[in-house]
C-alpha cells in the first residue's frame, strides 16, 4: 500500500478490488496512434525551433540595440547637461536679471540709492549710479555685482538679442503701454518711459539701415 | 548532467534545452494519459485528441516549467480539463445531473467478466466525485494527498469521498466480496 493511503480504514477493500478496477478501466490498453505521436513530435520540434529562433533574434539584435541605445544616449546627452547660454538667450536672461536686480536694489538699498534709481535720466548713467549706490548700501552688494555684469549690455537692446532693431522699439512700446517698463529704459531722459522712448530706438534702428547694431 | 531517469530529471533536461527528454516523458505517460482520457470521454478518437492537446499544452510550458509534484498529479487535471471540454463540445449527456459528474465508461476493448461487470455497474452508480476518487486511488494509484492536489480540493474531502464510496460498495451485495464478505 502506498504511503498516504488510509491504512486503518476498516472498510479497505481487498487487492482484488484494485485489480478488477484496473482491468475494467483498461489497465493494459495502449494508445496506438502514430498520428498523435507525430503531432506531438512536431509540436516539440516547432517549440524548439521557435525558441532557437527567438534566441538567435535576441543575440542578433543585441548589437543593434546597443548601437541604438548609444545613439539615444548621444542624442540625450547635450540636453541632460546644463545648457550653455547662447548670446541672445543669455542677454534675454540678463535682461530679466537686470530687472530683478533693479527691484532688489530698490527694496534693499539706502534711500539715496532708491532716489538715484528713481531719478535716473540716462540708462547707462542710471545703471552706474545705481551700481555705486548699491555697493554703498547694505544687502545690495550682490545685486550691484550683478548690475556690473549687466552694464556691459546696451540699454537700448530691449529684447537682449545683442541687436538694436525695430523689435526693441516694439518691445519697449508694449512694456510701456502695459506699465511694466523699468526706468532704465528711459531712452530720451525725460524721466518717463513711454512711446517717445520707443521712437528713439526706432530711429536708431532705421538709421542703421535696418541692419541693427551689435549691443 | 547524467542520463535522466525520473520525471523531475526529464523536466530539468527539457528546461535545459534537451528536447529529446520530452519524448521520453511523453512515451512514459502516453498510455496512462490515453486510458485516463478514455475513461472520461469513452471514445477512442476523442481520447486521442485529448492526449494530443494535453501534451502539446505541456510542450508550451517549457522552458521554465517547474514540477512541484508527481508528473501524473500535474497531468491529471490537464487531461481532465480537456476531456470535459471534449465532452461538452460533443454535447454528450453526462451521467447524473451534476456537470462535474463524469461519464467514466469502461474501455470498450476490455474483456470484463461477470463479476467485473457488476463492479463496473456499481461504480457507475456512485456520485461523480466519489467515483473519481475511487478510480484515482485504485486505478491510478494516487495517494489521498495527490488526489487532493490533482483535483484542487482538501485532503479531508478526498477521505470523505473515498469513505462514502467504499461504504456504498461494501454494503452493495454485488461488490461486498471485495471487502472480505460473502455476497
Amino acid at each position: 500500500m502506498e504511503p498516504g493511503m488510509n491504512q486503518h480504514d476498516p472498510i479497505e477493500p481487498t487487492p482484488a478490488f484494485a485489480d478488477d478496477l484496473q482491468s475494467i478501466f483498461g489497465g493494459d490498453i495502449r494508445m496506438k496512434a502514430p498520428q498523435v505521436d507525430a503531432a506531438i513530435a512536431g509540436a516539440v520540434a516547432g517549440r524548439a525551433a521557435n525558441l532557437r529562433r527567438a534566441k538567435l533574434i535576441r543575440w542578433s539584435f543585441l548589437p543593434v540595440s546597443a548601437a541604438a541605445a548609444a545613439l539615444v544616449l548621444i542624442a540625450i546627452w547635450p540636453s541632460a547637461t546644463p545648457p550653455t547660454p547662447s548670446p541672445a538667450g543669455g542677454l534675454l536672461a540678463s535682461r530679466e536679471s537686470r530687472q530683478e536686480a533693479e527691484m532688489e536694489i530698490a527694496s534693499t538699498a539706502k534711500p539715496e540709492a532708491q532716489m538715484a534709481l528713481a531719478d535716473s535720466t540716462a540708462p547707462a548713467e542710471s545703471l552706474g549710479r545705481m551700481r555705486e549706490m548699491a555697493k554703498q548700501s547694505n544687502g545690495g552688494f550682490s545685486a550691484a555685482l550683478e548690475m556690473d555684469a549687466l552694464a556691459k549690455t546696451d540699454p537700448r537692446d530691449i529684447d537682449g538679442n545683442a541687436r538694436i532693431d525695430i523689435l526693441d522699439a516694439f518691445a519697449l512700446a508694449r512694456a510701456a503701454q502695459a506699465g511694466k517698463a523699468p526706468a532704465a529704459w528711459d531712452q530720451n531722459g525725460d524721466g518717463v518711459v513711454n512711446g517717445a522712448d520707443a521712437d528713439v530706438i526706432a530711429r536708431i534702428a532705421v538709421a542703421l539701415d535696418g541692419k541693427g547694431a551689435a549691443g | 548532467m547524467g542520463k535522466p531517469n525520473t520525471d523531475a530529471e526529464l523536466v530539468e533536461h527539457i528546461n535545459d534545452g534537451d528536447w529529446s527528454a520530452f519524448d521520453k516523458l511523453y512515451q512514459r505517460h502516453r498510455d496512462w494519459s490515453y486510458r485516463l482520457a478514455l475513461r472520461f470521454v469513452g471514445h477512442n478518437d476523442d481520447a486521442q485528441d485529448v492526449v494530443q492537446e494535453s501534451f502539446i499544452y505541456v510542450v508550451t510550458l517549457f522552458p521554465g516549467f517547474e514540477l512541484t509534484c508527481k508528473f501524473t498529479t500535474f497531468l491529471y487535471p490537464v487531461i481532465r480539463h480537456r476531456a470535459l471540454r471534449a465532452i461538452r463540445t460533443r454535447r454528450r449527456s453526462l451521467v447524473g445531473a451534476d456537470e462535474d459528474v463524469l461519464a467514466l465508461a469502461p474501455a470498450p476493448e476490455t474483456d470484463t467478466g461477470a463479476g467485473r461487470s457488476e463492479l463496473a455497474t456499481v461504480i457507475a452508480t456512485l456520485p461523480g466525485g466519489q467515483r473519481e476518487a475511487v478510480l484515482m486511488r485504485y486505478v491510478d494509484g494516487f495517494t489521498n494527498v495527490e488526489i487532493a492536489q490533482a483535483l484542487g480540493i482538501p485532503e479531508g474531502t478526498v477521505k470523505s469521498r473515498l469513505h462514502n464510496a467504499l461504504s456504498a460498495l461494501r454494503t452493495d451485495e454485488r461488490t461486498r466480496r471485495y471487502f472480505g464478505q460473502e455476497p
